[in-house]
């Protein structure tokens, strides 16, 4: 869009309510990074002067007159401080002047981390003289005697997850007023922070990391349960990528009937979630996979495959749009990731990998190919998925096919025929029939893959394309 | 997918003892704007708790006779005379020198409250209101609005520590604002139109102060 055609007010209107596509949405924030009459257009189509006045008048003061301190504040360690004391409240008191207080028989050291639902504990165990973290559902949740029970409940079910990529469980809390569980104490950081700070990361490494989340999600599975929040914030590397920990398992169906958002926390981030999630729907394991996905196109691209300002424009986008193209955000990433991406990120689950193990064995046999270029590539990857260049594809195939036969009747017509049985024997004398039957050979075997493979094509073309 | 709120006005839903919801929502306002009351007053910590406290059993008191009439105030006025009888009550109750800090003759007339009282009850809907849907939004669109909107700091600047391009900036902080004004004007109307049923005198012995 150049900077002449200014989109109409209704075209604002509709960015400002985020009903239009995120390519859309990238064009008018671009019209609008050196307009200033669409800036001021849309700021008084979102609210008249006044309220944007009052808003700078009323909201500015972080602490209340009764000197709580406003979860409405600007950052997230000014949000921590008020939890902190909610948390510190539900704490007995301790001997220890190092530590803040106690809960069970652990010595709490701090928060170190709040998430959608839950506050993290650092913690001393004594008896085991190690370090724990302490997982506590948040207490504005805590509140709801069905979040708690949830809560327990999952936790529970994930600790009988037992898997070398599956964050082991120590304990859980057998309060049922107050809910926590108690896990490694983990020094390494998140995939998210690893992304934020050293993307783009060496290929051999983000398939390393998704073979692992896979088979942390296949061991669940066996067992019937889901994560339903893969994301990379929830999955921790450790020192490096070779033993990383999937957390959180199932946690997230604690707030699934609170109504997060009328608690006034921030909400967890639905960058990840699967349609069928967003939509609300039941979800089975395939879900998990749909997420996985999308793990692995933020490390592709460095960011979350759908994004919004509001949790709400977020949603909307993962129903109803098709995430940016990785190539255009990072033209490095080989065609076959990219088909890969797209197949676990396919809007309805029958079309996506049916299970964590299939995933888990495709992503080795990527691994082994990034490490060793001819170890092949899983033969489903090199058939493109996108349908354009599926059509192309196809019709490059059908001219191959028939240059290749073309090429092969006019070259040797009777060598050919005659290994067909359309020709007898006696035609051509003077071709040595062992070197015919080579040469036949040879292309009856290409002229075989080839329509093989435009089976294959017209086969995975029909079920996409008349979506298009 | 949130959808928008579109239930009964939250003064209604206050007569259901089993929505505890609406009367969170309904304290954590009104709680506010009761202790900014009390604090004008000059009270002290101890005695404006009391006040809230002996506000909010009041109007809980009064719930079932809440009734929504277009004809009729604010509930908003008719909360300003139960905390300025509370006033009154308490001042009386007290001897002069643990009590609210105010002269007899100030205690009777408030009337100079009114606006500010008006200004405490806008200032505790917006701060609700943006507490409330603060969790709608990303971590960082709502810094882009925090950061330039209510902080003030040049949107080029912040663009820069966000990462995020100034088109971007300019369109997270509108919708935060517009849903800003959303929810709270959803209160505010929530607001309009209240009665009692039986035309009672919100609180029993006030009227002789």
């Amino acid at each position: 869009m150049t900077p002449e055609l200014h989109p109409d007010r209704q075209r604002l209107r509709d960015h400002l309510l985020e009903s239009l596509t995120a390519e859309a949405s990238r064009e008018i924030e671009l019209h609008l990074d050196s307009c200033v009459s669409c800036q001021r257009a849309l700021e008084s189509i979102a609210a008249e002067d006044d309220f944007w006045n009052a808003a700078r008048k009323h909201l500015p003061t972080t602490v209340d007159l009764d000197g709580q301190v406003d979860a409405s504040i600007a950052t997230d360690t000014d949000l921590l401080h008020v939890e902190h004391e909610q948390v510190q409240q539900l704490l007995s008191p301790t001997d220890d002047p190092t530590k803040i207080g106690r809960l069970g028989h652990y010595e709490i050291v701090g928060i170190v981390g709040a998430g959608a639902t839950a506050i993290v504990l650092k913690a001393f165990d004594g008896p085991l003289n190690r370090f724990v973290a302490i997982k506590l559902l948040r207490p504005t949740l805590a509140a709801s005697a069905n979040a708690r029970q949830r809560f327990s409940r999952e936790a529970r079910s994930a600790a009988a997850i037992v898997h070398e990529n599956v964050i082991e469980i120590f304990g859980v809390s057998e309060d049922e007023r107050l809910p926590y569980l108690v896990m490694p104490y983990i020094a390494g950081e998140s995939l998210a922070r690893r992304i934020e700070k050293t993307w783009p990361l060496p290929p051999a490494a983000m398939l390393h990391v998704a073979c692992q989340v896979a088979d942390g999600l296949q061991a669940a599975h066996a067992k019937g349960l889901m994560h339903r929040d893969v994301k990379p914030s929830n999955i921790l590397l450790g020192r490096g990528v070779e033993r990383l920990k999937l957390t959180d398992f199932g946690l997230a169906r604690a707030v699934d009937d609170v109504g997060l958002t009328r608690t006034g926390i921030v909400a967890g981030t639905p960058e990840y979630m699967s349609p069928e999630q967003a939509r609300g729907e039941d979800v089975d394991h395939r879900s998990d996979l749909f997420s996985l996905g999308g793990v692995l196109y933020a490390m592709c691209t460095g960011q979350p495959p759908f994004t919004s300002d509001s949790c709400y424009g977020v949603l909307r986008r993962i129903v109803e749009e098709e995430p940016r193209p990785i190539q255009e955000l990072n033209p490095a990433v080989p065609d076959w990731m990219c088909r890969l991406v797209h197949s676990l990120m396919a809007k309805e689950p029958n079309d996506r990998p049916q299970s964590a193990s299939q995933v888990s064995d495709t992503l080795r046999q990527c691994l082994g190919h990034v490490q060793d270029p001819s170890v092949p590539l899983p033969e489903r990857l090199c058939v493109p998925a996108n349908s354009a260049l599926r059509k192309w594809c196809l019709s490059a195939a059908y001219a191959s096919l028939i240059f290749a036969s073309g090429f092969a009747i006019w070259h040797q017509p009777k060598e050919v025929f005659r290994a067909r049985g359309v020709i007898n024997e006696t035609a051509s004398p003077n071709a040595p029939a062992s070197a015919a039957v080579l040469w036949d050979d040879g292309v009856e075997q290409s002229l075989q893959e080839l329509s093989r493979e435009l089976n294959q094509l017209e086969s995975s073309l029909s079920p996409i394309d008349p979506l298009r | 997918m949130p959808t928008p709120d579109t239930r009964p006005s939250i003064l209604l839903r206050l007569r259901d003892p089993q929505d505890r919801e609406a009367w969170q929502q309904f304290a954590s306002v009104y709680r506010g704007v009761i202790y900014r009351v009390a604090a004008r007053y000059g009270m002290q910590d101890a005695d404006a708790a009391d006040l809230e406290q002996e506000v909010l059993i009041r109007i809980s008191r009064s719930i079932e006779r809440f009734e929504h009439d277009p004809a009729h105030a604010k509930f908003r006025t008719w909360l300003g005379q139960v905390i300025r009888s509370a006033i009154v009550d308490q001042h009386r109750k007290r001897p002069r020198e643990q009590g609210t800090g105010l002269t007899e003759s100030e205690v009777h007339h408030l009337e100079w409250l009114d606006e500010a009282y008006e200004e405490d009850c806008r200032s505790e809907i917006l701060r609700w209101a943006s507490r409330r849907i603060r969790g709608e939004f990303t971590e960082s669109s709502w810094q882009a609005f925090w950061k330039t909107t209510i902080d003030q700091r040049p949107v080029t600047e912040v663009a820069k520590e966000l990462g995020k391009s100034i088109g971007a900036i300019y369109t997270s902080r509108s919708r935060v604002i517009r849903r800003l004004r959303e929810v709270a004007q959803e209160f505010d109307s929530s607001d309009n139109g209240f009665t009692l049923s039986n035309e009672i005198t919100p609180v029993e012995k006030s009227d002789d102060a």
